[in-house]
């Protein structure tokens, strides 16, 4: 199967890779020395592949803590000459948006080149910001792929681009570039460099206002030449020569080309092709204008192209109908529907397709089906505790006293669904205990229980931890310390005691790290010791509005789909639960309030006891705890003990 | 040429990545263009999956609208209710028999009659291949091999736009051991089954 890993002997031929492997293949074939991120949906990829060759390739990958950090080691490199990349989801580069400002001014002595991977649709992220503004805000330039096989080409060019203008470039990518498997044709792959030398300039790099104020007007002129430069772009062009000007930026090239082909239109339209979208090649734009009857811009999300033509036209004094977000409309990602009505409507054409069977699937026969916690997650078993311990609390004193749930981002999140109903926030990383200091502050009735994973909190949430600890803002944090980043796809954190190469390094503790921060009430529990997890969540809560202090749980164990692989590796099976139909009285305690998928009752409605699907089940047998008649037990003991040190 | 149009859909865990993948690498061994939509993150934690797959001489967008699918390749049967809107009355669709139910409390109460589910896709479309794939996966020795089974049925359908003997050897390929053989002979029977219902519907 031909993934990235396959392909880094081959330096000509074609192979089927995904859009994040493209951008890879193509940093690589640019002579890429170093690239960093820190995981996100839809970008994990890029990164994830380059740290399975880097030690073929000589270079160095990493995962950084964070994606500041992630930008600020790539910047350096890329300051001592070497080729960087750092990539991110779109969001995670509000969390770099401050050195990506400063990195304008500096410049850079080698290719730098950012990768954003949009979201537009939100198909795994809380906003759909268009990071396309960030290339205008911050004056760097901004590219984007017009299909996913194109993405292995651009991102070579955009080195290119960048190590000739000494400034740093965006590649932005959106989750149909990124998670599209195409065809791309493989090239050489140049010896990278992987060592350099810091040019000392304090002037350029220490950015102290006197500094600054030069460096600005040095942008600006600098700014210029890459204005001049994109004209040249080979990934812009024009197709067709008919007198109504469509221009398509990113993906929605796609779709406009196959919307004229569908259409048969192109004797009336010309397609522009965009792929330099910030700052667009003015007088490449303007020559298209000059005998267009009237235009049409597609593109997702915002109108930053529009923007930037309607500008042109004004300037110009154009006389010139534009057409753009009154026809595509602003939010989700393009499809071939939204890109087939705006043109029909722009070229005033009428156009059929064959109808759908059915507007839209029958109800009575179709249910819902979102995301859930695996089979064997960690942090069912503590779920299961703490709705537990806050629903006594509420019997006791009243539901207007339930703390206030902070969620963040991970599969925890999931714990948002009934039956544990644990979220209350979930902004962006860290804003769990971020949000935390202030309900603590002005909640009247319930404390706040920040719930934040491992990954999440080496990320973002010790400073707001700090915080707590120096305002001495009551809050409990349950760390769920699952000793990977579990959502993404497994890549290896702090928490892991290994890196993206594969090399062994120290583990990080977040109970360490709260006592040297100053909480002086820290518990770590294994959650899926039920009676034991109650206990300690308890007493946490009362210690939290009794000292009116932070206190901190780390719930600790290892992700189920980490712990099966490392058994079914060891050449072992995992141990299956039954459950006895002779005990089992149909309470539904295990699949209603426990709610584990691989658990369901038997034949709704009539016999609901009970029954484990042993296609799911993974041997975790939290299952035998929660049952209140012992009516579940291990099919095979001996196997449990044989794979219990898996788990940790 | 036209651009053939496949909707592979089931549930997070299923393996369609993989048969996506699998199908595009076959169509790239016949030398077609190929582009293959995945869905990622926070769906695949058991949640509905769609793959856009899309073959032809040269392949643009990643994805296509409702009423656009040439074919539907589903490993579960409320999966290919859900996607219905991508079909039109000449989509031909294969599906499994089986239905997976979410671990909702409350959506217990509701069941899905696999006989009423099949008989509302053919009202409504005229070529349905259901497949008791699940049950034939565990014939076979590995359950999780019920995509295998749809997509040896498919193989037979796409022996224009794949190279069908590249696609044997690639499942071949999947895994290693008792669990390759087990998948090469889920993907055969796969073949059979949808080799038999082509010859029932021609009848």
């Amino acid at each position: 199967m031909a993934r990235l890993r396959d392909t880094v002997a081959m330096s000509s031929g074609r192979a089927v890779l995904l859009g994040n492997e493209a951008i890879a293949r193509g940093a690589i074939e640019a002579g890429v020395a170093v690239a960093t991120a820190y995981p996100g949906t839809p970008s994990t990829e890029i990164v994830e592949s380059l740290a399975e060759v880097a030690r073929d390739l000589g270079i160095y990958v990493e995962w950084s803590v964070n994606e500041k950090v992630a930008f600020e080691t790539a910047l350096a490199a890329a300051m001592c000459g070497c080729r960087a990349l750092t990539a991110m989801k779109h969001v995670g580069l509000n969390v770099a948006a401050d050195p990506l400002m400063s990195s304008a001014y500096t410049g850079v002595e080698e290719g730098f080149v950012i990768v954003t991977a949009d979201d537009p649709s939100m198909w795994s992220s809380q906003n759909e910001q268009d990071n396309r503004i960030y290339g205008l805000h911050a004056y760097i330039p901004v590219f984007e792929p017009g299909t996913p096989k194109e993405a292995k080409e651009l991102t070579r060019y955009v080195f290119e681009f960048s190590s000739r203008m000494k400034h740093p470039a965006i590649l932005r990518s959106t989750t149909r570039i990124s998670h599209t498997r195409v065809v791309i044709d493989l090239g050489p792959i140049p010896r990278p460099v992987c060592r350099g030398s810091f040019p000392k300039d304090p002037k350029r790099f220490v950015l102290v206002p006197a500094h600054a104020r030069e460096l600005r007007l040095e942008l600006l002129k600098r700014w210029e030449r890459i204005r001049e430069e994109v004209e040249y772009c080979p990934f812009n062009c024009v197709e067709g020569d008919g007198r109504l000007l469509i221009i398509a930026a990113g993906i929605s090239y796609a779709y406009a080309r196959e919307a004229l082909d569908m259409l048969n239109a192109w004797s009336r339209a010309r397609l522009l092709k965009l792929s330099s979208v910030v700052p667009i090649p003015r007088k490449t734009v303007l020559k298209a204008l000059s005998d267009a009857e009237k235009v049409l811009i597609i593109e997702e999300l915002e109108p930053v192209v529009e923007m930037q033509v309607k500008s042109i036209v004004a300037e110009e004094g154009l006389r010139i109908e534009v057409h753009g977000k009154d026809l595509v409309g602003y939010p989700y990602e393009m499809t071939m529907e939204r890109a087939l009505r705006a043109i029909a409507r722009f070229l005033e054409v009428d156009y059929s397709l064959p109808q759908p069977v059915a507007e839209e699937p029958p109800k009575d026969m179709v249910f819902p089906r979102p995301p859930q916690l695996c089979p064997g997650c960690p942090y069912r078993p503590l779920y299961y505790a703490l709705r537990r311990v806050v629903d006594r609390l509420n019997a006791e004193r009243g539901q207007e006293h339930e703390p206030v749930f902070c969620g963040d981002i991970g599969c925890y999140t999931l714990g948002l669904n009934p039956p544990f109903r644990l979220h209350d926030t979930c902004i962006e990383m860290g804003g769990s205990i971020g949000l935390a200091n202030g309900f603590a502050r002005f909640e009247r009735n319930r404390i706040p229980i920040a719930i934040i994973g491992d990954s999440t909190f080496f990320h973002a949430g010790i400073p707001p931890l700090i915080n707590a600890v120096y305002n001495r803002n009551p809050m409990l944090v349950i760390v769920l310390d699952n000793r990977i980043t579990a959502m993404t796809g497994h890549q290896p954190n702090p928490s892991t005691g290994v890196t993206a190469m594969g090399e062994e390094t120290k583990t990080l503790r977040p109970e360490d790290i709260a006592r040297a921060i100053g909480v002086e009430a820290v518990y770590v529990v294994d959650p899926t010791n039920i009676a034991e997890t109650e206990k300690v969540l308890r007493e946490a809560i009362d210690y939290v509005e009794k000292s009116r202090a932070p206190a901190v749980v780390v719930s600790r164990r290892l992700c189920s789909l980490v712990a099966v692989r490392r058994i079914r590796r060891a050449g072992l099976e995992v141990p299956k639960y039954v459950v006895d139909p002779e005990k089992c009285r149909g309470c539904g305690v295990c699949y209603n309030k426990f709610a584990c998928p691989a658990i369901r009752p038997r034949d709704p409605p009539n016999d609901m006891r009970a029954v484990i699907d042993p296609e799911l089940c993974v041997g975790c047998g939290v299952c035998e705890q929660v049952c209140p008649f012992h009516a579940i037990a291990p099919q095979n003991p001996e196997l449990v003990e044989k794979t219990r040190g898996f788990w940790r | 040429m036209k651009v053939l149009n496949v909707v592979v859909c089931g549930v997070g865990g299923q393996g369609l990545l993989t048969m996506a993948r699998l199908l595009a690498e076959a169509a790239l061994a016949r030398g077609m263009d190929v582009a293959a939509a995945e869905t990622h993150g926070m769906s695949q934690r058991g949640g509905s999956v769609i793959v856009f797959l899309r073959i032809g001489e040269k392949v643009y967008a990643p994805t296509f609208s409702r009423g656009q699918a040439d074919l539907v390749l589903s490993t579960e049967l409320v999966e290919t209710l859900r996607n219905c809107v991508y079909m039109n009355r000449g989509t031909r669709v294969i599906t499994n028999t089986k239905v997976i139910y979410p671990a909702i409390p409350g959506v217990y109460s509701v069941r899905v009659d696999p006989s009423k589910a099949i008989e509302w896709l053919r009202q409504r479309v005229e070529r349905v291949f259901p497949i008791p794939a699940s049950d034939i996966a565990m014939d076979c020795g590995n359950p999780q091999a019920t995509n295998m089974v749809i997509l040896g049925a498919a193989s037979i359908l796409l022996s224009e736009w794949i190279d069908a003997e590249k696609l044997r050897e690639l499942v071949s390929k999947v895994g290693r051991g008792r669990v390759a053989e087990a998948n090469l002979r889920a993907f055969e029977r796969g073949q059979e089954e949808m080799r038999r219902l082509m010859e029932e519907s021609s009848t």
